[in-house]
């Protein structure tokens, strides 16, 4: 599976080019941030897209995505919460990648860390036909909305996530409720998040 | 709705299961009981090819009395009718049937005194994996510890799993290939500590 860069096509002078970014803590082959036009660029290394790699697979379960695409294809809502889920907050989001008709999915009262930026970046990872391993190209918002993803409810309160709110965390366009209280969170709520018809935030 | 269950298919799969089976379970049990999967319990059904078969109604009757036995049925808060032959399973506490077929399709026992761990005895508890009817199975608010069990994610017909207010420790990895049809799944208020499904 080949990841896409995507573009927010709102704010042409801050430019934000993502690739598949890696679980927070791993080291990528090649980091280049803070550039002119203030990109960031994370490069998957390309040894995780080996995928005949099966210690790769074990802990990068993001990159077969083909071997989740016909597991539990009919499962609209997921409860996780009130268990003991320790990973981080884009971790728990990558698993259920291949989770195609999920709506709901709650994951409230975990030990859920890290931040929400590039939390949702796993749903711009697509098949790229062409093999090109590091490829990039724009993801325009249509396509952005465009995304097979459904998830819709997503109850991440009472966890460990951290760090300001992102102004561009690009949310998938079919969330319209989101819980993030009672966490370690602080900072203005973004304007990205008006498309959503419920959101707590408190304490 | 997603994925009928279908009837045909417990017909087709039992042309190969043969009626000795239990009898070689009990040998084999004995001598390799930490070997004992629910891998090993499918090995036996394609290995045993014999013109013998049982029916729907036997994998449903041994399957569920596998279950009993699996999760301490004797302390079962109520366990009416458990696991009597002369009435059959569809008069048993919890099991709902389709009037019509006798097939089980949903399974109720939630608050019930359950526990142990699902993956014990775990070559008879292969047939009741094969209750290819069962669409709702509610076992909440039990004692049920362990991992969850590979076989429960592999019942096509089951639509709705709740698993939640039990013990259960964690997913085993690629669960749920034979999940077809589920739609819910509740696992809330356990001590599952990471998944990757």
């Amino acid at each position: 599976m080949i990841c896409l860069s995507r573009t927010n096509v709102d704010k042409p002078i801050l430019q934000h080019e993502y690739h598949c970014t890696p679980p927070p803590g791993a080291v990528s082959a090649e980091t280049n941030t803070h550039d002119e036009t203030n990109t960031h660029n994370r490069m998957l290394p390309s040894e995780w897209l080996d995928l005949n790699d099966t210690a790769a697979s074990s802990s990068y379960p993001l990159l077969h995505s083909e071997e989740f695409s016909t597991w539990l294809p009919g499962l609209r809502t997921l409860s996780l919460g009130s268990n003991n889920i320790t990973m981080t907050v884009y971790q728990a989001l990558q698993s259920c990648m291949g989770l195609q008709s999920l709506q709901s999915l709650d994951l409230s009262n975990n030990v859920l860390t890290g931040t929400l930026e590039g939390a949702f970046d796993w749903y711009y990872c697509q098949e790229d036909d062409s093999g090109n391993s590091g490829s990039s190209a724009y993801v325009t918002e249509a396509l952005r909305s465009s995304t097979s993803v459904v998830l819709a409810i997503l109850f991440l309160g009472s966890n460990f996530m951290s760090g300001a709110l992102e102004e561009e965390s690009a949310l998938p366009s079919s969330l319209s409720v989101l819980t993030v209280s009672d966490n370690l969170l602080y900072g203005p709520v973004p304007d990205d998040f008006s498309q959503l018809a419920v959101f707590f935030v408190g304490e | 709705m997603v994925g009928a269950p279908g009837a045909q298919r417990p017909k087709k799969r039992s042309r190969n299961i043969s009626i000795s089976y239990r009898l070689n379970a009990d040998r084999l049990r004995s001598s390799l009981a930490p070997v004992l999967a629910v891998g090993v319990g499918w090995v036996l059904i394609v290995a045993r090819i014999t013109n013998a078969a049982i029916t729907y109604a036997e994998t449903q009757f041994y399957g569920l009395e596998a279950f009993f036995n699996a999760t301490d049925g004797e302390q079962w808060t109520t366990s009416s009718g458990w696991p009597n032959s002369t009435l059959g399973v569809c008069g048993w506490y919890g099991v709902t049937c389709d009037n019509d077929s006798g097939n089980v399709t949903a399974l109720s026992l939630a608050g019930n005194g359950l526990s142990g761990n699902l993956t014990a005895e775990a070559v008879e508890l292969a047939l009741f994996f094969e209750i290819t009817s069962l669409k709702d199975m509610d076992l909440s608010n039990n004692q049920l510890i362990g991992p969850i069990s590979v076989g429960l994610g592999m019942m096509p017909g089951l639509e709705v799993l709740d698993l939640s207010w039990n013990s259960f420790s964690s997913f085993p990895d690629a669960w749920g290939s034979g999940a077809t049809s589920l739609q819910q799944l509740s696992l809330q208020f356990n001590n599952i500590s990471g998944y990757s499904i």
